[in-house]
């Protein structure tokens, strides 16, 4: 088994994941989030209790339930294990092992237990109702605890390799796995050592503002600081160690389907928010549901702050979404469509909305923020932020700076 | 969060404060005097709002409905997509129901996009009503389909019917005349919204009582049953629509049990459901494939469980196990899970603004007859006035009840699920 972070006693694992990146130590942040909006919502975050897992609190006062979820940051191969999917069978038989020792451990509890996954991290995620959730959380620490130190229950481990295996040998010889598999290589090429150690970190979102727990009160709320940053891309980012150079790649096979997938690079001052706004309504704004010959279309804000493009098309139509990805960036950068770019950003900021409703989605949201390198204020401000208005001048500022820095196309 | 009471300005008197703190009960219930029963829940810190407006189906045409429905989502989906909003429509429980959800701060939209989801049909909607045809044709292909019919026929909704497009889209304004008039619509909104605004943008919402110089609510209505077809019509209408059985081929065996549960929403048919899932999921059925199905053909109450196997025998053997566990020996190991997963169902749903639309809309008992006069003597009078559920009505009484439940609570739905059982054919 790979253990994250590598550590097998947990005190020396905590105290090595603190010192590597700084969440979980360091100066406590709290407060509520200023609205500058009549009808923005009020957002609450305290901090902590806790000694070893601070969490982000995010009060959202009108929920029946409560919601917890864990980042658990790439491990310390970096997902360099490649394979398919991106992760090594060993980090996947755990994480399937930790899932299902935790549903295992909440049968019989008005619980819910997910695992959603982004190239940040995995994110295990529960929902429970207010009077069970402080149980429910008490289990969930307790078997991330049992991740770090390498002990999760056996059964579950080889459970867990074994449908890992099983998944993994389904569609290993599928078009689309060898598409993902080289994707992945030429990723782990253009971001040597890009996986950072860092602990798991915990978001809590319920409808408390400030509570009592084991003793532990949760510190004084105040307003976030307006002078707090934004989680900038150059925060997530390792040290440029790319070059301008395009890494372009064509892998011929004899598919009657064309895969392409294709890495911007943004300008490092560009912010996480500005980065998910811009995939969101570069999505939009090409609209590849109403192209028959596009099968698939997807985005992704990668854990430096690349923007990941992946499609498959009709091989006709596969090099001509190719310009028009390119081009879309050179469109949003521009002047001359900002009217249909500002409707987007409104219909963006409405999906956004919905998303950040649901208290599952917005402990994702909030702990994709935290496996990034943010700060709990930082993530705080990002999840605020997804859902407010966004001046059009910022998305064609991050189009503009945005590069091409690879390339796969597999197909004919 | 607290509940109490809302200032609502002059046009209405402050709503009392709903009797109950649990989070799934709403802030104020209004009643307005010849206009809808509006529903209000300010989710403090909720960055999205929902409106949702029901009406009865009433006449029970499903056909017509689903006219209306399909309507009401083409007249509001590019005002939707334009911001982003998720758009629903169908029916539940009886009633047609039609719900937004989108940011909070385009809540003006929102407001929009539900008035113009509500709003009468157009006059020649055959698009509509061909589809709403097809579909009802396709429901007979499939033994899900031929499931949903039987189940609609027993239950008393009428099998699939649809007239031709002429009278369909006759029989849609027929039905929408009748049954969105502006007294017997329910408005819920779910949102940090203030009360005034909500008075002022969705009170009017439905068909004016006299648009036609007659009450189209009225049952006797010449406007409203002329030519309406009976729900006997109907169902032979479906039977003349449905390819025969025997034409359509398969390699399987099907066998299917067919049951009322409970009235909708009922927490301890809900229990039961979530323990006849549990004890499925781990019944060992070799060379059969077991299905849970719920409201079958929208059926509300209603579950069937359908058994796939190669072997006639087989199908029947699983078929078999899956109905013992419905039994006062069978439900013993799985009724505490049933009413736990009931509840956590319950609350997952309650957490989200389209989850807690729908469940507001399901448990909605109508004001509380002690409160308040009844609608002619209110216009009469020419007051406002402002009503409120009993609060047991609400989710927060279901989930007690689930939290609550003991195993002779089972008795009555195990009986009633011998009373109804059938057996549908659904396989060729």
């Amino acid at each position: 088994m790979i253990q994250l972070g590598g550590g097998s006693a947990r005190a020396a694992t905590w105290a090595v994941w603190a010192g590597l990146s700084g969440v979980g130590s360091g100066a406590v942040d709290a407060g509520r989030v200023a609205a500058p909006h009549d009808a923005a919502p009020p957002l609450v975050i305290a901090r902590p209790w806790l000694q070893d897992s601070l969490p982000l609190v995010i009060a959202r006062p009108w929920l029946p339930l409560e919601a917890v979820a864990v980042a658990l940051p790439p491990p310390a191969t970096g997902g360099r294990d490649t394979t398919a999917v991106g992760e090594g069978l060993a980090d996947q038989a755990t994480f399937r092992a930790l899932l299902a020792a935790a549903r295992q451990a909440t049968v019989g509890r008005a619980a819910t237990v997910d695992m959603e996954r982004d190239d940040a991290g995995r994110y295990l995620v529960t929902t429970a109702p207010t009077e069970d959730a402080n149980a429910v959380r008490g289990v969930l620490e307790h078997l991330v605890e049992g991740l770090v130190e390498g002990r999760l229950p056996a059964a579950d481990l080889v459970a867990g390799e074994t449908s890992a295996a099983a998944a993994l040998a389904f569609g290993r010889d599928s078009p689309r796995a060898r598409f993902d598999a080289a994707f992945r290589a030429l990723l782990n090429e253009i971001r040597p050592d890009t996986a950072r150690l860092r602990p798991p970190a915990w978001v809590l979102v319920r409808r408390d503002r400030a509570e009592r727990r084991g003793g532990f009160p949760l510190r004084t709320e105040k307003p976030l600081s307006p002078e707090t940053p934004p989680l900038l891309l150059s925060r997530a980012r390792r040290p440029a160690s790319a070059s301008a150079k395009v890494a372009r790649r064509h892998l011929r096979a004899e598919v009657v389907t064309t895969w392409v997938g294709s890495v911007y690079r943004l300008p490092p001052e560009t912010t996480l928010v500005q980065a998910q706004i811009l995939r969101t309504v570069l999505e939009d704004w090409l609209e590849p549901d109403n192209d028959p010959s596009v099968y698939e279309f997807s985005t992704e804000i990668g854990r430096e702050g690349r923007i990941f493009v992946r499609f498959s098309a009709t091989p006709e139509a596969a090099a001509a979404w190719e310009d028009r990805l390119d081009q879309a960036f050179s469109d949003l950068a521009g002047q001359e469509h900002r009217e249909r770019i500002r409707a987007l950003l409104r219909r963006a900021r409405g999906r956004w909305s919905r998303r950040l409703a649901d208290a599952g989605g917005v402990a994702v949201v909030a702990a994709s923020a935290l496996a990034r390198g943010a700060s709990s204020t930082q993530a705080a401000i990002y999840v605020r932020d997804l859902s407010r208005p966004l001046p059009p001048e910022e998305i064609a500022t991050a189009a503009r700076g945005a590069r091409l820095s690879a390339r796969l196309v597999y197909g004919t | 969060m607290e509940k109490g009471s809302r200032s609502v300005g002059s046009a209405v008197a402050p709503a009392s404060p709903i009797a109950s703190d649990s989070p799934l009960a709403p802030d104020s219930v209004l009643a307005l005097p010849g206009g809808a029963v509006l529903v209000l829940e300010q989710a403090q810190g909720l960055p999205a709002a929902g409106i949702r407006i029901s009406a009865p189906l009433d006449p029970p045409w499903p056909d017509a409905a689903r006219v209306l429905i399909a309507q009401a989502l083409n007249r509001a989906h590019p005002q939707a997509e334009a911001i982003g909003a998720s758009i629903e429509g169908g029916m539940q429980d009886g009633r047609l129901y039609y719900q937004v959800v989108g940011d909070l701060r385009d809540i003006d939209e929102l407001t929009w996009i539900a008035r113009r989801m509500v709003r009468d049909p157009e006059p020649d909607p055959a698009g509509a009503t061909v589809r709403a045809r097809k579909w009802a044709e396709r429901l007979a292909e499939t033994p899900q389909g031929r499931l949903a019919q039987a189940v609609r026929r027993r239950s008393g909704l009428g099998a699939s019917a649809t007239d031709h497009p002429a009278s369909g889209a006759d029989a849609a304004r027929r039905l929408w005349l009748r049954s969105h008039a502006r007294d017997r619509l329910r408005v819920f909104v779910l949102g940090d919204v203030p009360v005034p605004w909500v008075l002022a943008d969705l009170s009017r919402v439905g068909a004016p009582r006299d648009s036609s110089g007659a009450d189209p609510s009225a049952p006797d209505s010449p406007s409203a049953l002329a030519q309406a077809p009976s729900a006997s019509e109907q169902s032979s209408f479906a039977v003349q629509a449905s390819p025969p059985a025997a034409q359509v081929g398969s390699v399987y065996a099907w066998k299917a049990a067919a049951f009322k549960l409970g009235p909708p929403g009922d927490p301890v048919a809900l229990a039961a459901f979530d323990a006849l899932r549990a004890g499925l999921a781990t019944l060992s059925t070799p060379g059969a494939e077991l299905r849970l199905h719920r409201n079958p053909g929208g059926a509300p109450g209603w579950a069937a469980v359908t058994a796939r196997a190669r072997r006639d025998r087989a199908a029947s053997v699983a078929l078999d196990a899956a109905m013992a566990l419905l039994t006062e020996e069978g439900i013993d190991a799985w009724w505490v899970q049933g009413a736990t997963q009931a509840r956590m169902d319950l609350l997952e749903t309650a957490a989200t603004p389209g989850g807690w639309l729908a469940l507001a809309d399901r448990y909605f008992a109508g004001p509380s007859p002690s409160v308040g006069p009844s609608p002619p003597d209110r216009a009469a009078r020419g007051s406002q006035h402002v009503e409120r559920p009993m609060a047991a009505a609400w989710p927060a009484g279901a989930l007690g009840r689930l939290r609550s439940l003991r195993r002779s609570d089972f008795a009555p739905v195990l009986e009633r699920v011998r009373a109804t059982l059938f057996h549908p054919r659904v396989g060729p």
